[in-house]
């Protein structure tokens, strides 16, 4: 009896051909993904698109905050125990611990907690200063005792990995399909994206439609490589007395990081890279267009 | 890509980098090390220190391979077969060893050394989200044996993986490189003036007649089988059942162990037969064990059958608990309990004019109790172990059986065996 695939999800996967190039669509992390690959071979096209569906599949499913058999919620669910982890999710905490270091402790994947007390639903409806501050103590990646590969989060404190695990999906994808193909490609997975090498004719004309943005606002960019992210949503908010609380939070306050962009997009050398600073621009506020100069990257804010 | 990028975005590209290669499709990881240092101390016998080495490496896609390594090194005073009696026996071994004495109302032991060295690898692979398999190959070589082998074995994960059905197949071919191979029941007298011709036996096992000795190889073959089922019972227990069973082959004989023939009146030593067992052995086991997790402590149980057509039925007992002692520290005390029956062809001693078709008084071969009691302390950092276990075994047999004759009636005819054993254990990373 083989019931070796009882557990795969089917994907399913349509590929088109375009001119100079064929386009393999699929769903998966709740948005329309595309892999555009620059060769005449409809099979490997179709097959590299099954192989990124898959990946793209398998990596929703571990770090989902919501199956219960996922890694994510194996630590969330510990109540103070400590929970050993594999390498893979290790990484990630590893990058995770980086990233919260970075920022002075702006990005930080245990503020999933937050989400408790503030709905952004474009209503006036604010939390209580109060639960906003019970809720803190069970914000702080310092908190965390983190050991590789054992990791004990305090009773009552969770981790989210939905701040990293779009871009890192787009760049370990895009690191898998690498390895079966020299020809220039780009893997997109709602407009987080990443591109291998420009094509004979240059570099690929990206339109990125962006959802998060008022209206349907469409930028098309001539991009050769690198790795594209956008953060924020400008639909998710409160507005109360004129003022405007954008969904990101700082997790040392709990509240609205002031004066944020309401999205930033922006194009490094790997989406992960593009997404942190996207994420970091967001979270300086006020200082992000400065922040980004600094960087010397690409950018382009709303 | 710049050459030089500003800090924070220089560390953010590091961090990004090793995320992503660090981990993804066919990453390969470190080397995983785990070893143990072994003292086995018979008190009055045998003596083993033993090293063991394991390496793991992680391939990547979910492979992996181990290399073991064994040494160990063995020395003391092995029981030659023959009981204990009222006066001093002396031994003289086959193709001119030389002689030695053991004196009255103690168990006849011969001194050796011998080195042993094994080695083995195992390939572990996914070969589908669900199922995996095992490859492992083995080689062990003493002063006069060599044994190679190999097994397979395959895992399938049902019901959400709480459920893993697993079948495993080995086999093992072992050469015996004795000094000559007695015929089994001949008299040791009578193979000590035989000479022993070369190429004469030509390995035909343990029927031949004739010749006091015989010095090609003699090979064993072993084939095992296994099934078992582990069951995830809940967040915190697992069960698991084994069922296996094995068969031996040619050469089953110790070609160093001897047996007494006493007097049937006065149950003095007359002579000394070689040993001769059946040429093959088929076993069955079953072996269940659970193991549950509470808020700190673990404890494991096992129950393990055993039966054979040499006619051993043995039932062995295992109990260990856990204590968990703060952050980094663990208590475990240790207990097994082993009993059983004896081989049929198992004799103490034979009477002079008894006739046989097979016979041996390995003391491993007769009915007896086996207790092990050890703790063991173990200090754990990360995924690092370094632990300690003192562990005191007895084995003990029927010292006075009611089938002893005359003098074998002032002697203990299975004399206890007591052991110490330390284990001084690793795992990296520490």
């Amino acid at each position: 009896v083989n019931l070796a695939h009882q557990e795969e999800e089917s994907v399913s996967v349509s590929v088109h051909g375009r001119a100079g190039h064929f386009v393999g669509r699929f769903d998966a992390m709740a948005s329309p993904c595309e892999l555009l690959l620059a060769s005449q071979d409809k099979a490997l096209a179709y097959r590299l698109t099954h192989l990124a569906a898959h990946e793209a599949k398998r990596i929703e499913r571990k770090f989902s905050r919501y199956l219960a058999d996922s890694a994510v919620q194996r630590i969330n669910r510990a109540e103070g125990r400590p929970v050993e982890v594999d390498t893979e999710t290790a990484n990630l905490l590893d990058y995770a611990a980086h990233c919260h270091a970075l920022s002075d402790g702006r990005f930080d994947v245990t503020s999933g907690v937050l989400r408790r007390a503030w709905r952004f639903d474009g209503s006036d409806r604010l939390p209580s200063p109060e639960s906003v501050a019970a809720l803190l103590g069970h914000v702080g990646w310092q908190r965390v005792l983190w050991q590789r590969p054992w990791i004990t989060l305090p009773p009552g404190m969770e981790i989210d990995l939905g701040g990293i695990g779009k871009e890192y999906a787009v760049d370990s994808t895009a690191a898998l399909v690498r390895q079966h193909t020299d020809a220039p490609f780009v893997l997109n997975f709602g407009g987080d994206l990443y591109v291998s090498a420009p094509r004979p004719e240059g570099p690929w004309q990206i339109a990125v439609e962006d959802p998060r943005a008022d209206g349907a606002v469409v930028r098309t960019l001539a991009i050769n490589r690198g790795g594209l992210a956008t953060s924020g949503d400008a639909r998710r908010f409160l507005l109360k007395e004129g003022v405007r609380y954008g969904h990101i939070l700082d997790p040392r306050t709990g509240w609205p990081v002031p004066d944020a962009p309401r999205s930033v997009t922006v194009l490094a050398d790997t989406c992960l890279e593009a997404g942190m600073l996207a994420t970091f621009a967001i979270l300086h506020g006020a200082g992000a267009e400065a922040f980004l100069r600094e960087q010397e990257v690409q950018f382009w804010i709303v | 890509m710049q050459l030089k990028k500003p800090p924070l975005r220089q560390a953010l590209a590091l961090a990004s980098c090793a995320l992503v290669h660090g981990t993804a499709h066919g990453a390969e990881g470190d080397w995983k090390l785990s070893g143990a240092l072994l003292s086995y101390d018979e008190k009055d016998r045998i003596a083993v220190a033993a090293t063991t080495l394991f390496a793991t490496k992680d391939l990547g896609d979910e492979r992996s391979l181990t290399v073991r390594g064994v040494y160990d090194s063995l020395s003391g005073a092995s029981p030659n077969g023959a009981s204990a009696t009222t006066t001093p026996q002396t031994f003289t071994g086959a193709s001119g060893q030389s002689a030695y004495t053991t004196p009255a109302y103690q168990l006849p032991t011969k001194k050796f050394s011998d080195e042993r060295v094994a080695a083995g690898v195992d390939y572990v692979t996914r070969t589908s989200p669900t199922s995996g398999r095992t490859l492992s190959a083995d080689i062990s070589k003493e002063s006069d044996y060599l044994s190679m082998g190999g097994s397979a074995t395959w895992t399938e994960d049902f019901n959400n993986k709480l459920t893993t059905l697993a079948f495993g197949l080995g086999g093992s071919y072992d050469t015996v490189q004795a000094k000559g191979f007695p015929t089994g029941l001949q008299s040791t007298s009578a193979a000590a003036t035989t000479t022993c011709a070369s190429g004469g036996g030509g390995g035909g096992g343990e029927d031949d007649e004739g010749g006091g000795c015989e010095e090609d190889g003699k090979i064993k073959t072993t084939l095992n089988l296994l099934t078992g089922i582990t069951q995830v019972l809940s967040r915190r227990s697992l069960a698991q059942l084994n069922f296996t069973l094995a068969r031996s082959d040619g050469y089953l004989t110790d070609p160093y162990k001897i047996v007494s023939v006493v007097d049937p009146v006065t149950g003095a030593t007359v002579d000394y037969l070689y040993e001769k067992r059946p040429s093959a052995r088929t076993s069955g086991a079953v072996f269940t064990q659970w193991v549950h997790n509470f808020d700190q402590d673990v404890v494991h149980l096992s129950y393990r059958y055993y039966r054979d057509d040499w006619g051993i039925a043995a039932n062995t007992a295992e109990f260990q608990y856990r204590f968990k002692m703060g952050e980094h520290l663990y208590l475990e005390p240790q207990y097994r309990y082993h009993v059983q029956t004896t081989a049929d062809f198992y004799h103490h001693s034979l009477t002079d004019g008894q006739t046989v078709d097979f016979a041996s008084a390995d003391l491993r071969l007769g009915a007896m109790t086996s207790v092990t009691a050890g703790l063991k302390l173990g200090l754990t950092i990360g995924n690092g172990e370094l632990s300690l276990r003192y562990a005191h075994l007895t084995e003990s047999g029927d010292s006075h059986p009611s089938d002893a004759i005359g003098v074998q009636r002032q002697v203990d005819l299975y004399p206890q065996l007591d052991a110490n054993i330390w284990t001084l254990g690793f795992v990296t990373p520490l």
